[in-house]
Protein backbone atom coordinates (compact mmCIF):
# COMPACT_ATOMS: atom_id res chain seq x y z
CA UNK A 1 0.00 0.00 0.00
CA UNK A 2 1.56 3.66 -1.20
CA UNK A 3 1.95 5.69 1.89
CA UNK A 4 0.62 9.50 1.66
CA UNK A 5 4.13 10.91 0.89
CA UNK A 6 4.30 8.71 -2.67
CA UNK A 7 0.68 10.08 -3.56
CA UNK A 8 0.43 10.72 -7.37
CA UNK A 9 1.42 13.98 -8.42
CA UNK A 10 -1.61 15.01 -10.10
CA UNK A 11 -3.58 14.25 -6.99
CA UNK A 12 -3.50 18.16 -5.70
CA UNK A 13 -4.27 19.44 -9.35
CA UNK A 14 -7.05 16.67 -9.73
CA UNK A 15 -8.74 18.44 -6.16
CA UNK A 16 -7.88 21.76 -7.57
CA UNK A 17 -10.22 21.01 -10.05
CA UNK A 18 -7.60 21.95 -13.00
CA UNK A 19 -8.94 21.05 -16.50
CA UNK A 20 -5.65 19.90 -17.36
CA UNK A 21 -5.14 17.66 -14.68
CA UNK A 22 -8.43 15.17 -15.69
CA UNK A 23 -6.83 15.12 -19.25
CA UNK A 24 -3.52 14.13 -18.60
CA UNK A 25 -5.49 11.86 -15.90
CA UNK A 26 -7.82 10.71 -19.26
CA UNK A 27 -4.11 9.93 -21.26
CA UNK A 28 -2.95 8.35 -18.66
CA UNK A 29 -6.01 5.27 -17.37
CA UNK A 30 -9.02 6.43 -20.42
CA UNK A 31 -7.70 3.48 -22.50
CA UNK A 32 -7.23 0.56 -19.72
CA UNK A 33 -10.43 1.82 -18.26
CA UNK A 34 -12.09 1.38 -21.30
CA UNK A 35 -11.20 -2.31 -22.07
CA UNK A 36 -11.71 -3.02 -18.24
CA UNK A 37 -15.01 -1.30 -18.84
CA UNK A 38 -16.12 -3.34 -21.99
CA UNK A 39 -15.26 -6.89 -20.25
CA UNK A 40 -17.43 -6.51 -17.27
CA UNK A 41 -20.06 -4.51 -18.91
CA UNK A 42 -19.43 -6.65 -22.43
CA UNK A 43 -20.46 -3.69 -24.42
CA UNK A 44 -18.67 -0.83 -26.25
CA UNK A 45 -20.97 1.76 -25.86
CA UNK A 46 -22.14 1.06 -22.68
CA UNK A 47 -18.14 1.33 -22.18
CA UNK A 48 -18.33 4.47 -23.46
CA UNK A 49 -20.99 5.73 -21.16
CA UNK A 50 -19.52 4.73 -18.61
CA UNK A 51 -16.05 6.43 -19.56
CA UNK A 52 -18.30 9.54 -19.78
CA UNK A 53 -19.74 9.25 -16.63
CA UNK A 54 -16.66 8.32 -14.54
CA UNK A 55 -14.97 11.90 -15.54
CA UNK A 56 -18.01 13.54 -14.56
CA UNK A 57 -18.26 12.12 -11.79
CA UNK A 58 -14.57 12.58 -10.99
CA UNK A 59 -14.99 16.15 -11.70
CA UNK A 60 -17.88 16.62 -9.62
CA UNK A 61 -16.30 15.06 -6.66
CA UNK A 62 -13.13 16.32 -6.99
CA UNK A 63 -12.94 16.98 -3.06
CA UNK A 64 -12.23 13.28 -2.72
CA UNK A 65 -8.83 13.45 -4.42
CA UNK A 66 -7.65 15.06 -1.46
CA UNK A 67 -8.27 11.84 0.74
CA UNK A 68 -6.97 9.28 -1.98
CA UNK A 69 -3.59 7.57 -1.73
CA UNK A 70 -3.86 5.11 -4.77
CA UNK A 71 -5.30 6.99 -7.85
CA UNK A 72 -5.52 4.27 -9.91
CA UNK A 73 -7.42 2.21 -7.70
CA UNK A 74 -9.39 4.83 -6.79
CA UNK A 75 -10.65 5.48 -10.42
CA UNK A 76 -10.85 1.97 -10.90
CA UNK A 77 -13.24 1.93 -8.17
CA UNK A 78 -15.24 4.87 -9.27
CA UNK A 79 -15.75 2.97 -12.82
CA UNK A 80 -16.70 0.11 -10.98
CA UNK A 81 -19.28 1.70 -9.13
CA UNK A 82 -20.44 3.85 -12.17
CA UNK A 83 -20.50 0.38 -14.28
CA UNK A 84 -22.90 -1.72 -11.70
CA UNK A 85 -24.94 1.18 -11.40
CA UNK A 86 -25.35 1.39 -15.37
CA UNK A 87 -25.98 -2.44 -15.43
CA UNK A 88 -28.59 -2.52 -13.40
CA UNK A 89 -29.69 0.15 -15.22
CA UNK A 90 -29.72 -1.06 -18.72
CA UNK A 91 -31.14 -4.25 -17.16
CA UNK A 92 -34.66 -2.34 -16.13
CA UNK A 93 -34.46 -0.54 -19.38
CA UNK A 94 -34.48 -3.83 -21.24
CA UNK A 95 -37.21 -4.77 -19.11
CA UNK A 96 -39.38 -2.06 -20.26
CA UNK A 97 -38.81 -1.98 -23.79
CA UNK A 98 -39.78 -5.61 -23.21
CA UNK A 99 -43.44 -4.65 -21.76
CA UNK A 100 -43.39 -2.49 -25.02
CA UNK A 101 -42.36 -4.77 -27.38
CA UNK A 102 -45.01 -7.00 -26.37
CA UNK A 103 -47.47 -4.71 -25.90
CA UNK A 104 -47.32 -3.98 -29.49
CA UNK A 105 -45.88 -7.51 -30.94
CA UNK A 106 -42.25 -5.42 -31.52
CA UNK A 107 -39.03 -7.91 -31.24
CA UNK A 108 -36.00 -6.12 -29.81
CA UNK A 109 -32.81 -5.85 -31.48
CA UNK A 110 -30.57 -8.26 -29.77
CA UNK A 111 -27.57 -6.27 -28.50
CA UNK A 112 -24.43 -6.50 -30.94
CA UNK A 113 -21.67 -8.56 -28.90
CA UNK A 114 -18.56 -10.22 -30.35
CA UNK A 115 -19.41 -13.94 -30.69
CA UNK A 116 -15.94 -15.57 -30.49
CA UNK A 117 -15.56 -18.06 -28.16
CA UNK A 118 -13.24 -16.54 -25.58
CA UNK A 119 -16.12 -13.51 -25.23
CA UNK A 120 -18.96 -15.78 -24.87
CA UNK A 121 -17.33 -17.67 -21.99
CA UNK A 122 -15.97 -14.56 -20.60
CA UNK A 123 -19.28 -13.49 -20.41
CA UNK A 124 -20.96 -16.93 -19.19
CA UNK A 125 -18.83 -16.09 -15.61
CA UNK A 126 -20.54 -14.63 -12.48
CA UNK A 127 -19.79 -10.50 -13.08
CA UNK A 128 -17.84 -11.03 -9.38
CA UNK A 129 -15.02 -13.30 -11.25
CA UNK A 130 -15.34 -11.09 -14.43
CA UNK A 131 -14.44 -8.04 -13.25
CA UNK A 132 -11.33 -9.16 -11.35
CA UNK A 133 -9.90 -10.47 -15.01
CA UNK A 134 -11.21 -7.28 -16.46
CA UNK A 135 -9.17 -5.06 -13.78
CA UNK A 136 -6.27 -7.41 -13.94
CA UNK A 137 -5.66 -8.00 -17.69
CA UNK A 138 -7.31 -4.81 -18.75
CA UNK A 139 -6.64 -2.99 -16.25
CA UNK A 140 -3.22 -3.78 -15.18
CA UNK A 141 -3.95 -3.56 -11.49
CA UNK A 142 -1.69 -5.34 -9.19
CA UNK A 143 -4.27 -7.72 -6.64
CA UNK A 144 -3.02 -5.46 -3.87
CA UNK A 145 -5.20 -2.59 -6.20
CA UNK A 146 -8.15 -4.97 -7.20
CA UNK A 147 -8.36 -6.19 -3.60
CA UNK A 148 -8.59 -1.72 -2.79
CA UNK A 149 -10.96 -1.45 -5.90
CA UNK A 150 -13.46 -4.74 -4.53
CA UNK A 151 -12.62 -4.23 -0.73
CA UNK A 152 -11.83 -7.62 -0.44
CA UNK A 153 -8.50 -9.03 0.96
CA UNK A 154 -5.44 -9.28 -2.05
CA UNK A 155 -5.44 -13.02 -1.46
CA UNK A 156 -9.05 -13.47 -2.12
CA UNK A 157 -8.15 -11.33 -5.13
CA UNK A 158 -5.90 -13.62 -5.91
CA UNK A 159 -7.88 -16.41 -5.65
CA UNK A 160 -11.26 -15.30 -6.95
CA UNK A 161 -8.71 -14.47 -10.22
CA UNK A 162 -7.29 -17.85 -10.02
CA UNK A 163 -10.96 -19.75 -9.94
CA UNK A 164 -12.19 -17.63 -12.59
CA UNK A 165 -9.06 -18.41 -14.90
CA UNK A 166 -9.45 -22.31 -14.38
CA UNK A 167 -13.90 -22.21 -15.05
CA UNK A 168 -12.74 -20.07 -18.60
CA UNK A 169 -9.78 -22.71 -19.40
CA UNK A 170 -12.11 -25.48 -18.89
CA UNK A 171 -14.87 -23.95 -20.53
CA UNK A 172 -12.14 -23.56 -23.89
CA UNK A 173 -10.79 -26.94 -23.53
CA UNK A 174 -14.82 -28.36 -23.71
CA UNK B 1 1.29 -13.32 -5.26
CA UNK B 2 1.55 -11.36 -8.83
CA UNK B 3 1.51 -14.63 -10.38
CA UNK B 4 -1.43 -17.07 -9.02
CA UNK B 5 -0.21 -19.73 -11.21
CA UNK B 6 2.18 -19.50 -14.40
CA UNK B 7 -0.40 -22.20 -15.94
CA UNK B 8 -2.66 -19.14 -17.58
CA UNK B 9 0.15 -17.46 -19.08
CA UNK B 10 -1.05 -18.48 -22.57
CA UNK B 11 -4.98 -17.76 -21.73
CA UNK B 12 -3.60 -14.47 -19.92
CA UNK B 13 -2.28 -13.09 -23.53
CA UNK B 14 -5.23 -14.59 -25.35
CA UNK B 15 -7.70 -12.62 -23.03
CA UNK B 16 -5.53 -9.28 -23.17
CA UNK B 17 -4.83 -9.63 -26.73
CA UNK B 18 -9.10 -9.85 -27.72
CA UNK B 19 -10.25 -6.93 -29.25
CA UNK B 20 -9.39 -4.29 -31.71
CA UNK B 21 -7.50 -1.58 -30.24
CA UNK B 22 -10.20 0.87 -28.98
CA UNK B 23 -9.85 4.58 -30.62
CA UNK B 24 -10.93 6.81 -27.96
CA UNK B 25 -9.84 9.96 -29.33
CA UNK B 26 -13.18 10.77 -30.56
CA UNK B 27 -14.87 10.86 -27.08
CA UNK B 28 -11.75 12.83 -25.54
CA UNK B 29 -12.53 16.51 -26.54
CA UNK B 30 -16.56 15.21 -25.67
CA UNK B 31 -15.69 13.97 -21.92
CA UNK B 32 -12.98 16.52 -21.16
CA UNK B 33 -15.55 19.44 -22.26
CA UNK B 34 -18.05 17.88 -19.68
CA UNK B 35 -15.35 18.18 -17.20
CA UNK B 36 -14.57 21.70 -17.59
CA UNK B 37 -18.65 22.16 -17.44
CA UNK B 38 -18.13 20.28 -14.40
CA UNK B 39 -15.20 22.33 -12.68
CA UNK B 40 -16.62 25.48 -13.52
CA UNK B 41 -19.47 24.68 -11.81
CA UNK B 42 -21.37 25.12 -15.06
CA UNK B 43 -23.88 22.41 -16.70
CA UNK B 44 -22.95 19.15 -16.76
CA UNK B 45 -23.04 18.72 -20.42
CA UNK B 46 -25.74 16.26 -19.93
CA UNK B 47 -29.19 16.79 -22.26
CA UNK B 48 -31.62 18.21 -20.22
CA UNK B 49 -34.38 15.70 -19.75
CA UNK B 50 -37.32 16.70 -21.93
CA UNK B 51 -40.52 16.03 -21.42
CA UNK B 52 -42.24 12.58 -21.73
CA UNK B 53 -44.40 14.06 -24.65
CA UNK B 54 -41.44 14.90 -26.58
CA UNK B 55 -40.29 11.13 -26.87
CA UNK B 56 -43.88 10.16 -28.66
CA UNK B 57 -43.30 13.44 -31.18
CA UNK B 58 -39.56 12.13 -32.16
CA UNK B 59 -41.01 8.55 -32.53
CA UNK B 60 -43.60 9.65 -34.58
CA UNK B 61 -41.03 11.94 -36.52
CA UNK B 62 -38.62 9.08 -36.96
CA UNK B 63 -41.41 6.82 -38.60
CA UNK B 64 -42.35 9.65 -40.84
CA UNK B 65 -38.63 9.95 -41.52
CA UNK B 66 -37.94 5.98 -41.91
CA UNK B 67 -41.19 5.92 -44.58
CA UNK B 68 -39.54 8.65 -46.37
CA UNK B 69 -36.10 7.08 -46.43
CA UNK B 70 -37.22 2.94 -46.29
CA UNK B 71 -36.76 2.62 -50.73
CA UNK B 72 -32.71 3.37 -50.24
CA UNK B 73 -32.07 1.11 -47.12
CA UNK B 74 -34.38 -2.11 -47.71
CA UNK B 75 -32.21 -3.60 -49.86
CA UNK B 76 -30.77 -5.64 -46.82
CA UNK B 77 -31.34 -9.75 -47.49
CA UNK B 78 -31.41 -9.78 -43.69
CA UNK B 79 -33.71 -6.96 -42.95
CA UNK B 80 -36.85 -7.28 -41.04
CA UNK B 81 -40.57 -6.59 -42.28
CA UNK B 82 -40.53 -3.64 -40.84
CA UNK B 83 -38.99 -0.53 -39.41
CA UNK B 84 -36.76 -0.25 -36.87
CA UNK B 85 -37.29 2.48 -34.06
CA UNK B 86 -34.57 3.21 -31.97
CA UNK B 87 -35.46 4.22 -28.76
CA UNK B 88 -33.01 6.25 -26.66
CA UNK B 89 -32.21 5.58 -22.98
CA UNK B 90 -33.74 9.09 -22.08
CA UNK B 91 -37.28 8.28 -22.64
CA UNK B 92 -36.75 5.19 -20.80
CA UNK B 93 -36.33 7.74 -18.00
CA UNK B 94 -39.66 9.40 -19.07
CA UNK B 95 -42.10 6.80 -19.45
CA UNK B 96 -40.84 3.47 -17.99
CA UNK B 97 -42.81 4.77 -14.43
CA UNK B 98 -45.59 5.58 -16.48
CA UNK B 99 -48.28 3.92 -17.86
CA UNK B 100 -49.93 6.30 -19.46
CA UNK B 101 -46.70 7.38 -21.23
CA UNK B 102 -45.91 3.14 -21.54
CA UNK B 103 -48.99 3.37 -23.75
CA UNK B 104 -49.28 6.87 -25.92
CA UNK B 105 -45.23 5.29 -26.49
CA UNK B 106 -46.69 1.84 -27.33
CA UNK B 107 -49.80 3.82 -29.51
CA UNK B 108 -47.17 5.87 -31.80
CA UNK B 109 -44.88 2.71 -32.26
CA UNK B 110 -48.12 1.36 -33.15
CA UNK B 111 -49.40 4.03 -35.81
CA UNK B 112 -45.67 4.23 -36.78
CA UNK B 113 -45.55 0.04 -38.60
CA UNK B 114 -42.53 -0.48 -36.55
CA UNK B 115 -41.85 -4.30 -35.80
CA UNK B 116 -38.51 -3.65 -34.02
CA UNK B 117 -37.00 -1.58 -31.21
CA UNK B 118 -33.23 -0.95 -31.11
CA UNK B 119 -32.11 0.79 -27.53
CA UNK B 120 -29.52 3.24 -28.02
CA UNK B 121 -26.35 3.72 -25.86
CA UNK B 122 -26.57 6.79 -23.14
CA UNK B 123 -23.53 9.19 -24.54
CA UNK B 124 -24.61 12.45 -22.95
CA UNK B 125 -22.96 14.50 -25.55
CA UNK B 126 -24.48 12.31 -28.61
CA UNK B 127 -27.56 13.92 -30.12
CA UNK B 128 -30.63 13.18 -28.64
CA UNK B 129 -32.27 12.61 -31.46
CA UNK B 130 -32.73 9.06 -33.19
CA UNK B 131 -33.89 7.80 -36.44
CA UNK B 132 -35.22 4.21 -38.44
CA UNK B 133 -34.01 2.33 -40.74
CA UNK B 134 -35.40 -1.05 -42.87
CA UNK B 135 -32.52 -3.09 -42.07
CA UNK B 136 -31.81 -2.25 -38.23
CA UNK B 137 -31.21 1.49 -36.29
CA UNK B 138 -28.77 3.62 -37.61
CA UNK B 139 -26.86 6.22 -35.17
CA UNK B 140 -24.31 8.71 -36.64
CA UNK B 141 -21.74 10.09 -33.91
CA UNK B 142 -21.57 13.87 -34.61
CA UNK B 143 -17.49 14.36 -36.07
Amino acid sequence: MPKPSTAHPLLGALAAGKPEAFASLYDMLALRLHKTAGTIAASREDAEDALQDLFVRLARERDKFAHVIDLEAYVFASLRHGLLAQLRRRSMERRHLRRIAQSVALEIAPRDLPDDELTIALQELPVEQREVIALKLDGSLTFAQIADVLRISPNTAASRYRYAMEKLQARLEK
Amino acid sequence: MEKPSDNFVSLEQRLQNRGTASDLAWIRPKIMRAVQMEVGDETTGRLPVSPPWLGVIVVMIAAVLQVADSAEVCKSAAAPAGPSVAVTPDMFEQFSNDPVERQAMADSLALSGATRLTPLPRLDSRPAFFFATQAGSAFQDTP
